[in-house]
C-alpha cells in the first residue's frame, strides 16, 4: 500500500501547475534574469593571487606574525603584507586596494567590507587560526593554503545561484503545506475522509513524505541542471556532493512545510500559504538572495541564525565545496540541515499525530 | 435483525454551545435511516462522532456491536462516507481517484481494478474515467464523490447531504443507486434538508432538532402522531346533498362544503380517508374531475413538535 500512496501522491505534485511553477519555473526564471543581467561581469578572483591585508598590531601575537609570515611567502603565497598606519589601512579598505584589516588585540579580529571570496577566505583562515591555537596544534594552520582549492578560478557570482538553489529547496514548503492540508481532518474534507479509512495515518504521511521529498529533489536537481548546463554556471568539479544538500534542503522545506500546514493558526490554506511564502523569502533575503552582506552582518551579530537558517547552510554547503579541499564545512552543513529538517518533523509530529479533533 | 449503530446519550459540546444532547439512536442492518433537521441540529456532527473523527464529551458508540476509536480499522474497513463536501483530489482523474481511495481500504490490486470499475459503472461515469474533477458538472462530480465512498463496497454507508446543489436527473440517479446499494445489503445513514428525499428514501427517520432526537419512525408513523386535518378536494358536478350525511358517518370526519362543482372535505388525521370518500362517490351518476389529497408532510411533524417550521430553519 506504501507505494499506492507514494504513487498517487506523486503523480498530484507532478500535475500541480502552482507548485511546478514556484519550485521549478521561478527559479529557472531568476536564475536566467540574473545570468541575463548580470553574467557579464566577470570579476573574477584568482586564488593564487595574494589577498592584500593590513596587520595593525596593538598587542604583540608572536605566533600569528609566524603564521602570517608563512601564508605570504612563496610563489603560493595567500596573502599580501601591506605596512601602513590603521588610518590608512581603513582608507584602503573603503577604496578597496586592501581586502581586510587583521586586528591583533587581546583577541585577533577582522575587519572586512564585502563578502566575496577573498574576504571569505580570510575570514576562514583566522577562524581557524584561532580555533588551532587553542590547541596549540599549527599544524592545520600552516596547512590552510593547502585546503584552499589552487584550481580553477572561482565566479563570485556563483554564490547568488547558491541561494537561488537554496531558495528554490526552500519552496519545498508549499508541497509540505499542501500535503498537510490534504491529511489533516480538521483541515479538508479530503483529509476527512482519508482519516476514517482503515490505513495507519503514519503510512499514508510517511508515503506522502517521501514522495513530496522525491519530486522536490528531482524539481531543485532539474534546476540544477539548467544552471549547470544551459546557463553555464561553474559550479566546480564536486558535482556528486551537491546532490545530498539539495535532497536534505528540500527536506528541511518539506517539514518547514508540513509545520506550517499542521499548526492550528492559520486555519485557512490561503492563510498558511502566505505565512510559507513571508517566511522562505525571508530566510532567502538572510542568505543573500536581494541584498549582498545581509549574511555575513548575521554572522557578525546572531551567528546561530545562520546556522538555523536551512537556506544559508545549504548555500555555505555548496560554497565550501567549491572553495576548501577539506570536506568538514561541508559535512558540517549536511549535518545541520539533517538536523533542521528532524527537528521540524519532530515538532510537526506533535500536531498531526492526532487523528480526533475536537473542531471539524 | 442486529443493531450496526447504537449510540447512547452522546454529548457533544463546542465550548458553551451543546451539539449533541444525551443523544440516542440505533441502526438497524439493512434499513435506510434518514437524520432530517436544520442546520445545526447536529446531524453531521452525529455522523463524525459516529466516524470516531471528533472528540464527544460523554456517551458511547458502538459500530458493528464494537466500541468506536479513531483505530478501529477492523470496524472502519466496512464504512463508507460520502461527505457533505466534494473530497476529491483536483489533479487526478475520475479513474485515479476512485481508485486512490478505494486504496485505502483494498489492497489486492486485481480486485481494486475490479472495485472501481463496478463503482465507476454504478454512478454511470465510464465515459469520464479521464476527466479531471474539473471538467465534471455539479451532478457528474457528486457521483464522482459517491464513487470514492463505495468502491471497497461497504456494509455501512453515510451520506451527508449527497445532492446539494444537483440537478433533478442526477439527483434522481443518485436516490436510485443509493436504493440499489440498500437492496444490495448496505445499511444507509442519510442526511438531508430535502424532506422529500427523506421520505422517498427512508424506511426509517429520525428528526432532530438542537442535538436531540425529537421523532423517530417511519414516515407514517411520524404523520400518525399529529393532529394534522387531511384535506380532499374533488371537482363534480351536480352533487345531490343527501350525500353529505354519509360524508359526516365517515371516521374522522371533521368537515364538508360543496361550491361551484367542487366537494372540499376535511379528516382529523386517520388512513384511507380518499378511499372511503370514493367508496360513496361511486354512487354518484356524474363524471368525476380533479382529485386530490393533501396529506400531514414531515414539515407539518417538526413544526407540531417544535413551533417552528423546519424550511424556514433550512
Amino acid at each position: 500500500m506504501f507505494i499506492h500512496y507514494f504513487k498517487y501522491c506523486f503523480i498530484t505534485f507532478l500535475r500541480k501547475k502552482d507548485i511546478l511553477f514556484w519550485t521549478l519555473l521561478f527559479p529557472i526564471a531568476l536564475s536566467s534574469f540574473m545570468y541575463a543581467a548580470f553574467g557579464n561581469i566577470t570579476e573574477t578572483t584568482e586564488l593564487a593571487k595574494p589577498i592584500p591585508v593590513v596587520v595593525i598590531h596593538h598587542h604583540n601575537d608572536p605566533i600569528f606574525d609566524q603564521v602570517l609570515d608563512v601564508m605570504s611567502d612563496g610563489d603560493n603565497a595567500i596573502l599580501k603584507l601591506k605596512d601602513m598606519n590603521e588610518k590608512k589601512a581603513l582608507q584602503a579598505l573603503d577604496d578597496e586596494k586592501i581586502v581586510g584589516i587583521f586586528y591583533v588585540d587581546d583577541k585577533i579580529s577582522l575587519s572586512v567590507k564585502g563578502n566575496n571570496l577573498k574576504e571569505s577566505v580570510l575570514s576562514t583562515f583566522l577562524d581557524e587560526y584561532l580555533q588551532k591555537r587553542e590547541t596549540m596544534n599549527f599544524t592545520n594552520v600552516y596547512a590552510c593554503r593547502d585546503k584552499l582549492k589552487t584550481h580553477g578560478t572561482q565566479d563570485n557570482l556563483v554564490s547568488s545561484f547558491y541561494a537561488v538553489l537554496a531558495m528554490s529547496s526552500l519552496f519545498a514548503v508549499f508541497s509540505g503545506i499542501d500535503q498537510i492540508y490534504c491529511f489533516q481532518g480538521n483541515l479538508s474534507s479530503l483529509g476527512a475522509r482519508r482519516s476514517i479509512a482503515p490505513t495507519p495515518r503514519s503510512i499514508i504521511i510517511l508515503a506522502e513524505f517521501l514522495a513530496g521529498l522525491f519530486f522536490q529533489f528531482l524539481v531543485s536537481s532539474l534546476a540544477f541542471f539548467y544552471m549547470k548546463y544551459i546557463l553555464r554556471i561553474n559550479f566546480g568539479d564536486r558535482i556528486l556532493e551537491i546532490f545530498p544538500v539539495l535532497l536534505l534542503g528540500n527536506a528541511c522545506g518539506l517539514s518547514l512545510g508540513i509545520l506550517i500546514g499542521s499548526l492550528s493558526f492559520p486555519k485557512t490554506l490561503g492563510g498558511k500559504l502566505g505565512l510559507a511564502t513571508s517566511f522562505s523569502m525571508i530566510l532567502s533575503v538572510a542568505d543573500d538572495l536581494c541584498a549582498p552582506s545581509v549574511r555575513i552582518m548575521i554572522e557578525h551579530n546572531y551567528p546561530i541564525l545562520n546556522r538555523l537558517n536551512p537556506a544559508t547552510v545549504m548555500s555555505d554547503a555548496l560554497y565550501s565545496l567549491n572553495v576548501y579541499d577539506s570536506l568538514n564545512r561541508y559535512y558540517t552543513n549536511l549535518f545541520y540541515l539533517g538536523a533542521i529538517a528532524f527537528i521540524l518533523c519532530l515538532v510537526s509530529y506533535f500536531f498531526i499525530r492526532r487523528n480526533r479533533y475536537a473542531n471539524i | 435483525m442486529s443493531n450496526v449503530i447504537e449510540i447512547n446519550n452522546l454529548v457533544k459540546r463546542y465550548k458553551e454551545l451543546v451539539a449533541l444532547d444525551h443523544f440516542n439512536l440505533t441502526v438497524d442492518e439493512g434499513e435506510i435511516l434518514g437524520l432530517l433537521g436544520p442546520n445545526g441540529s447536529g446531524k453531521t456532527t452525529t455522523i463524525n462522532c459516529i466516524l470516531a473523527l471528533l472528540t464527544y464529551d460523554k456517551g458511547s458508540i458502538k459500530v458493528f456491536g464494537k466500541e468506536m476509536k479513531a483505530t478501529s480499522y477492523d470496524i472502519k474497513k466496512d464504512i463508507g462516507v460520502v461527505m457533505q463536501d466534494v473530497a476529491v483530489f483536483d489533479d487526478l482523474t475520475v479513474y485515479e481517484n476512485v481508485d486512490y481511495f478505494c486504496g485505502l481500504y483494498i489492497k489486492d490490486k486485481k480486485i481494486r481494478k475490479q472495485y472501481v470499475e463496478e463503482a465507476l459503472n454504478f454512478v454511470e461515469l465510464t465515459d469520464f474515467y479521464k476527466f479531471k474533477p474539473k471538467k465534471l458538472s455539479g451532478g457528474l462530480l457528486r457521483r464522482l464523490n459517491i464513487a470514492c465512498g463505495i468502491a471497497h463496497k461497504p456494509k455501512l454507508i453515510f451520506f451527508d447531504e449527497p445532492t446539494v446543489a444537483v440537478d433533478p436527473q442526477s439527483r434522481n440517479k443518485i436516490l436510485d443507486g443509493i436504493k440499489e446499494l440498500n437492496r444490495k445489503g448496505a445499511t444507509i445513514i442519510y442526511t438531508s434538508h430535502y424532506m422529500e428525499e427523506i421520505e422517498q428514501l427512508c424506511s426509517r427517520i429520525v428528526i432532530m432538532d438542537k442535538g436531540k432526537s425529537i421523532a423517530m419512525g417511519t414516515k407514517d408513523e411520524l404523520k400518525a402522531m399529529i393532529h394534522k386535518t387531511e384535506k380532499i378536494t374533488i371537482e363534480v358536478a351536480d352533487l345531490a346533498s343527501d350525500f353529505s350525511s354519509e360524508f359526516a358517518k365517515l371516521p374522522n370526519f371533521s368537515s364538508y362544503s360543496y361550491n361551484d362543482n367542487v366537494l372540499n372535505l376535511t379528516f382529523k388525521g386517520g388512513r384511507n380517508n380518499l378511499a372511503h370518500v370514493m367508496n360513496i362517490l361511486s354512487k354518484h351518476p356524474g363524471n368525476l374531475g380533479r382529485i386530490s389529497s393533501e396529506t400531514p408532510t414531515l414539515n407539518d411533524v417538526f413544526l407540531e413538535i417544535t413551533g417552528t417550521e423546519l424550511r424556514d430553519n433550512v
